[in-house]
């Protein structure tokens, strides 16, 4: 046996427990989206810069690109396949989908999955804290204006209590 | 009289749903049974003939299907010109790989096929290939030499890269049966791609079939027939086997289509 070799894995996902082989040496973000189908969350740089592939690990975003999956043991992991429970939009999706707060929607998933973990702490933050929020997440498309819109609206729902 | 609903008013778009909800399908998000993985080893140097390459070991490493190069490539291509009847301009050649000379800093020099990426990386790194590192075609110096070829123009245009978020990549699957080629590929422009394909690949266009699924942003980077593409394309028909690429963000930015600083 070498230190190559498959071991096996016990994952928490999205409430439920998968049980994978899987080399010690590969990503999170590959087991995810190869092994386990969740091709939501994005490969955009592999490096930690881009932000398309967080995920929440024990409810904190985290980038899957920057850890092993041997090391999400034992954690609670949660992809953008969690975000829309029985059909329905969560506050920030309906948000983005209402101001255009997406073109190619490759970077999406990740700052869904980043923005809702980040206003449930901030439930009333400023533009500037949005933007500074946002930082993690590279978009080449919009042009960020109609996130920071999107976040603003979906911010200002979270503190009423309602998803539209 | 005209129904004026929709002009002036604001529309939401109806992709949006899959797209938030992280069910886009990207070329990478599309799985292919027994599919290949590709990976480039590329150059290290701006410009330097290509003296030796030994590939016994990688040959031999865990899940090697193929290692080839700019020999293979010609025999199964043909090379990119580019020669449009703008008076002034060169007409631009380039083999699908390089056989015998690199030109770049990432010029892709052999492609290796695996049964994952993972292992095809491995491969790489047993590949020994000797360079003799060639000057660059003129330095300050010698550009402002007596006698040396003066230009004179004034404009200007800084470097850059398209960047988009998704970087390149391509599935091909040759079906040997029909002699058909099925090319996924995130593309602006796939019946232009289709006929530069097959032209290279020395096939009808009516063997070729372009998907292009969801794309992560192109910005003009993702319309010419690359080289990558082209080799990938080719060792499909070649191993009768699927093969897809994906490259990494670091070749995206030193081998994908830049504009240089003018």
């Amino acid at each position: 046996m070498s230190a190559l070799d498959p071991v096996p894995l016990l994952l928490n996902i999205n409430g439920a427990t998968r049980r994978l082989f899987a080399e010690p040496r590969r990503l999170l973000s590959d087991v995810l989206r190869e092994d386990c189908g969740l091709t939501g969350l994005h490969v955009g740089c592999e490096h930690g810069v881009c932000g398309a592939c967080t995920i929440l690990l024990d409810g904190a975003p985290a980038r899957a690109c920057l850890m092993y999956a041997v090391q999400a043991q034992g954690h609670e992991i949660t992809t953008i396949e969690a975000f829309d429970a029985g059909g329905e939009l969560s506050v920030v999706q309906q948000a983005l989908h209402e101001e255009h707060g997406l073109q190619c929607g490759f970077c999406t998933p990740g700052i869904v999955v980043t923005m809702e973990a980040w206003l449930a702490e901030h439930p009333d933050p400023t533009e500037t804290e949005i933007r500074d929020a946002l930082s993690g997440n590279l978009c080449r498309c919009t042009g960020y204006h109609n996130i920071v819109a999107a976040i603003v609206k979906a911010a200002a729902r979270r503190r009423e209590g309602r998803a539209t | 009289m005209t129904d004026r609903r929709t002009i002036g008013a604001p529309r939401l778009r109806r992709e949006d749903y899959r797209l938030v909800t992280g069910q886009g399908r990207y070329l990478d998000d599309i799985s292919i049974a027994g599919c290949l993985h590709a990976h480039f080893v590329r150059s290290p140097h701006a410009h330097a003939r290509i003296r030796s390459i030994d590939i016994a070991a990688a040959q031999q490493a865990e899940g090697v299907a193929a290692i080839v190069g700019g020999r293979e490539l010609a025999e199964w291509t043909t090379p990119l010109r580019m020669a449009p009847l703008i008076e002034g301009l060169r007409p631009v050649g380039f083999d699908t790989l390089p056989i015998d000379k690199v030109r770049f800093v990432g010029d892709p020099v052999l492609c290796i096929v695996a049964t994952d990426r993972y292992l095809a990386e491995d491969a790489a790194d047993l590949v020994a290939i000797d360079y003799e590192v060639l000057a660059a075609v003129a330095d300050l110096d010698q550009a402002f030499a007596p006698g040396a070829a003066l230009v004179e123009a004034s404009f200007c245009q800084q470097r850059q890269t398209h960047a988009p978020i998704e970087t390149r990549g391509c599935c091909a699957i040759w079906d040997q049966g029909r002699r058909h080629l099925t090319m996924h590929i995130g593309n602006q422009v796939p019946h232009p791609y289709r006929t530069q394909l097959a032209r290279r690949l020395k096939l009808s266009e009516s063997q070729v079939t372009v998907i292009s699924p969801d794309i992560g942003g192109g910005f003009g980077q993702k319309i010419a027939l690359y080289r990558e593409e082209l080799t990938v394309a080719a060792l499909a028909r070649e191993l009768k086997r699927p093969v897809r690429w994906r490259e990494d963000r670091a070749e995206n930015l030193i081998a994908a289509s830049h504009a240089c600083f003018r």
